[in-house]
């Protein structure tokens, strides 16, 4: 190749020589076949990307930058006013503990083999799964039997007026059944991930982002420290199911630091974005499970895949789970019947020509703490 | 574009404390630039988040915005910028992955292309977003600009503040890894659209 800056190549391609320099490529280009060649396979690298589509954006960015345009004004007048000299640190200790926790549970997976043996493991009962992931939240005065469904807390809706804390109507029954119902969450067997994102109020910049940028649809999001009502985003009311599970920092901090000793290979952290939450809590101690984009209730496997489940075995070859992928896929342009297919995300067996890695029911589990009132 | 009289009417009511005129200005621009971060970030989520976080920052810095440059380009070499800086807010999550040898990250590549497309060729598209998102960072963002959005060098320089060269020699070192990486999926024997260089085209 006789071209001695072979960026010339690419700077020709994209019109950016001087005269001089483009004369000379294109007469190397001419006298050089392999010039040549290489010149063409880098317009069809060229081709590739510019022929790339240009897809809609799936929907519009106004409704949360103006809610994180709100968050951002009202944590500076919280600030403004829970700042005063001298009583920064007693103010900071009140607004200042709430957190949250995502659990992002990534259901169900899916892609086994022998189908053969399905049809004889089918009928057989469904073993107890003990999960070996402790359970950190509950302390020893509250440790029953951990359950091993959820325990739903109907929403409730949001009344504007009173969206003050109510520090002391926190119901300890529920309290622990919300307790439960993540211990039972954790047993699933079909849990193939759990996320957790930790929201923090006067933690470090970094989290303190979190509380307040994250992609909330609701305006009112950054109450959420110090409110006790429920705002189910309208887009997906019918949808969302609300547990209810208290921690404070130092319970949150006991079991993610639980999580790390127990699955030290497992646990990471990462920079993932987490899905468009469509379902927004503001009562402290509450935990909403979503699937996809979309708040939905947990779903049970189809019965014929249970005992593989629960066994943790793989599934017969050639089937494979799936979910309801109106509800599962985000990002997915929203189509006004998408709503309410949602509601009820659907798995199934079906025959499959070839193995999926895998198929994904998401959940999330908000974990919203509970203020201190150490004062 | 809009003129940018209207961005300059509207970005001065939003220094005045009006942010459903910043409203507006996100409702002018986010199409436009929703799928250059959906190519720069490889997955729909991560490119509303770095959609976000870039009007988010122009916000913010809406005071220093000079009106040298359109209200566009400004907020798109924030964008860039911002993907390419590690200054992006990063999540901080825990993540717990139960065993699962054949686990997927189930990244939404699915709507990456576009879902009206014949199979094919929404599979080639992902085959080429993939080849994108394995470049290394500052190759990718230049690669983007250039082949996505049509930038000069001198504007690609320009905001990612390096030399009109190091334009030249990052691209010329993409395409050479993505013509590697797309071998078999575009058609070596089939003749290019734009063979002839771009000059012709204007």
């Amino acid at each position: 190749m006789n071209l001695d800056d072979e960026t010339l190549l690419s700077a020709y391609l994209d019109d950016e020589l001087d005269p001089a320099d483009r004369l000379a490529v294109e007469w190397s280009i001419e006298s050089n076949p392999p010039l040549a060649e290489q010149f063409r396979s880098l317009a069809q690298a060229r081709d590739a990307v510019s022929g790339l589509p240009r897809p809609a954006i799936p929907r519009d960015l106004g409704p949360v930058l103006g809610a994180r345009l709100a968050a951002n004004r009202r944590r500076e007048r919280l600030r403004k006013l829970a700042r005063p000299a001298g009583v920064a640190f007693a103010f900071s200790g009140f607004f200042g503990i709430a957190a949250s926790l995502i659990f992002a549970l990534i259901l169900l997976n899916h892609s086994l083999h022998e189908s053969d043996k399905l049809a004889q493991i089918a009928d057989q009962p469904v073993p107890p799964i003990r999960s070996h992931l402790p359970v950190p939240i509950i302390k020893p005065a509250e440790t029953p039997q951990l359950a091993s469904t959820l325990v739903p807390v109907v929403p409730r809706p949001v009344d504007p007026k009173n969206s003050s804390p109510r520090p002391g109507s926190f119901d300890e029954t529920r309290e622990l059944d919300a307790r439960r119902a993540i211990a039972g969450m954790l047993e699933q067997p079909h849990v193939r991930r759990i996320r957790i994102v930790t929201d923090v109020l006067d933690a470090s910049d970094k989290v303190k982002d979190l509380i307040h940028q994250d992609a909330r649809k609701n305006p009112e999001f950054g109450r959420i420290s110090i409110c006790q009502e429920i705002v189910i985003d309208p887009e997906c009311a019918e949808a969302a199911e609300v547990f209810a599970v208290p921690m404070d920092e130092r319970d949150r901090k006991a079991f993610v630091g639980q999580l790390a000793r127990s699955f030290p290979s497992l646990v990471e952290e990462s920079d993932e974005t987490s899905p468009d939450l469509v379902t927004q809590l503001t009562e402290v101690g509450q935990v909403a499970l979503f699937s996809g984009t979309k708040a939905a209730p947990l779903v049970d496997p189809p019965h014929d895949l249970r005992p593989f489940i629960a066994n943790r075995a793989e599934f017969p070859q050639n089937h494979i789970v799936e979910s309801n992928p109106q509800s599962l896929e985000p990002g997915r342009p929203k189509d006004p019947t998408d709503e309410r297919k949602a509601e009820s995300p659907k798995l199934v067996a079906r025959p499959s020509t070839k193995l999926k890695p895998s198929e994904r029911v998401t959940v999330l589990v908000w974990v919203v703490t509970r203020p201190t009132r150490r004062l | 574009m809009t003129g940018s009289n209207d961005d300059n009417s509207l970005i001065v009511a939003c220094r005045a404390g009006r942010t459903e005129a910043f409203g507006v200005l996100v409702q002018r621009y986010q199409d436009r630039l929703y799928p250059t971060m959906l190519r720069l970030t490889g997955s729909t989520e991560d490119a509303l988040d770095l959609l976000q976080d870039a009007f988010l920052r122009a916000f913010e810095k809406l005071d220093k915005f000079q009106g040298e440059s359109s209200f566009y380009t400004w907020v798109y070499r924030i964008a860039v910028n911002l993907a390419l800086s590690g200054r992006r807010r990063r999540k901080v999550t825990l993540r717990l992955t139960l065993p699962d040898h054949d686990a997927i990250d189930p990244q939404d590549e699915s709507s990456l292309s576009d879902p009206t497309l014949p199979l094919e060729l929404a599979e080639r598209d992902e085959l080429i977003q993939a080849a994108l998102n394995a470049l290394a960072d500052d190759h990718r963002a230049v690669v983007v600009m250039k082949e996505f959005d049509g930038l000069r060098y001198e504007e690609i320089a320009s905001i990612l503040e390096v030399p009109v060269g190091t334009v030249r020699s990052r691209l010329h070192r993409a395409r050479l890894d993505l013509r590697e990486r797309l071998k078999g999926i575009v058609h070596e024997d089939a003749p290019t659209e734009r063979e002839q260089p771009a000059r012709n085209a204007h």
